[in-house]
């Protein structure tokens, strides 16, 4: 028998209620309660891996590596050599002798992992972006923050944090930014920077980075990466926000964490039916569109279970 | 020499760093042929259609009554 992991960002008091919040688990709550429940209270997740969330985890893991090697003292080159490595081998299914399954897709797959790899670290070889070295004497790459929210809850008197991983900050004509980059298919254009004014992740980021690790950030710099059949093309584009919104972010955060505290208590998540149709479609319409008492069943069969952790942390600083 | 097509297919776990190397030169180079082609013109992105302005909203005719409430 398998024992089930227990989910160290939750309350042991009141079990369904998470404690310490990520950008993932807030955007969830945000989006329909019902689809948070499912996926961050349960766990359940769909079986198949999705190809644009390997493809960008691969991207963000190859650019950690040039980063940590470029603030190492290593070359341009030494630098690549070390990205294009890693992505090699994270995106090979060694038991299979070949590619990753899941990066099938005719711009998303690994032979385009690769360029984009190569041709995302030529373009912005001469960056004028430089990547923050910490107090501590660390490169500011893959940062994991743990950020009091200056509250508890009402019901079991338990610290809120909000917490999460950041990829890197840099500096650019003397102002600190969090760095981050978006892989898409689709063509570059002002559009596609607009969609992160407001946004519930880049708000975290520049929020955390502010207090958690004192930073004096103005925003993030967002490297979009069209990833497209036969090149890859990419823009930079700068997404700011101020100290009003940084407080009026806040004033949400708390006030959609209360409301959270207020459906584990009653134990019953509602659904947010006018939010079923977006990003292409909720993966538990299915599930919701079948009758209360039959959803367990169609949970346990049509999906698998994971634990979304966000205590459990990627880097290092 | 082998092309990147047969280095990719390679178990990354053999390979050298001479074949890492020829990986990213290969890739390189045709960067540089795309950015040239691009730069010509070649790959520019389609344009957007133009789209006309909004349409004038139309009067309301409907009222609360319409909806047969008692309120």
């Amino acid at each position: 028998m398998t024992e089930e992991v227990r989910n160290t960002s939750f309350s042991m008091k009141l079990p369904t209620m998470q404690l310490a919040w990520d950008s993932t688990s807030l955007g969830a709550l945000k989006e329909c309660s019902r689809k948070y429940y499912y996926s961050i209270v349960l766990g359940y997740v769909p079986r198949a891996d999705s190809v644009h969330l390997v493809f960008g985890l691969l991207v963000h893991g190859a650019s950690e590596r040039y980063n940590h090697a470029k603030a190492s003292g290593a070359s341009h080159e030494q630098a690549l050599c070390a990205a294009v490595r890693w992505a090699l081998v994270e995106s090979w299914d060694a038991k299979l002798q070949r590619p990753l399954a899941v990066l099938d897709d005719k711009n998303k797959n690994r032979a385009n992992l690769i360029r984009t790899v190569v041709w995302y670290f030529e373009q912005f070889a001469e960056d004028p972006l430089e990547t923050l070295i910490l107090s501590n004497g660390k490169p500011a790459v893959e940062l994991s923050f743990d950020m009091d929210l200056g509250t508890r809850t009402a019901s079991t008197e338990e610290q809120l944090t909000l917490c999460g991983h950041m990829d890197r900050v840099a500096v650019m004509n003397g102002v600190p930014y969090v760095v981050d980059i978006k892989t898409t298919k689709n063509t570059l254009n002002s559009e596609f920077f607009h969609k992160y004014s407001p946004d519930n992740q880049f708000s975290t980021y520049t929020l955390a980075g502010k207090v958690a690790f004192d930073i004096p950030l103005r925003g993030l710099i967002v490297d979009a990466a069209q990833v497209a059949v036969s090149f890859s093309r990419f823009a930079r584009g700068i997404v700011t926000r101020d100290e009003a919104q940084l407080e009026e972010f806040l004033r949400d955060t708390l006030l959609y964490v209360k409301h959270a505290e207020g459906y584990a208590k009653e134990g019953y998540w509602p659904m947010n039916d006018k939010s079923c149709s977006n990003y292409g479609g909720c993966p538990y319409r299915e599930v919701c569109s079948k009758s209360p008492a039959s959803r367990d069943k169609w949970l346990s069969m049509g999906f698998q279970k994971r634990v979304w952790d966000p205590l459990q942390r990627r880097g290092d600083i | 020499m082998e092309s990147l097509d047969l280095l990719m297919a390679k178990d990354p776990l053999t390979l050298t760093e001479e074949q890492i190397l020829r990986i990213v030169g290969t890739l390189r180079t045709a960067r540089n042929v795309w950015a040239k082609a691009e730069a010509a013109g070649a790959t520019k992105a389609p344009r957007a259609a133009s789209i006309a302005g909004p349409k004038k909203a139309a009067p309301a005719e409907l009222s609360l009554d319409d909806l047969g409430l008692d309120l």
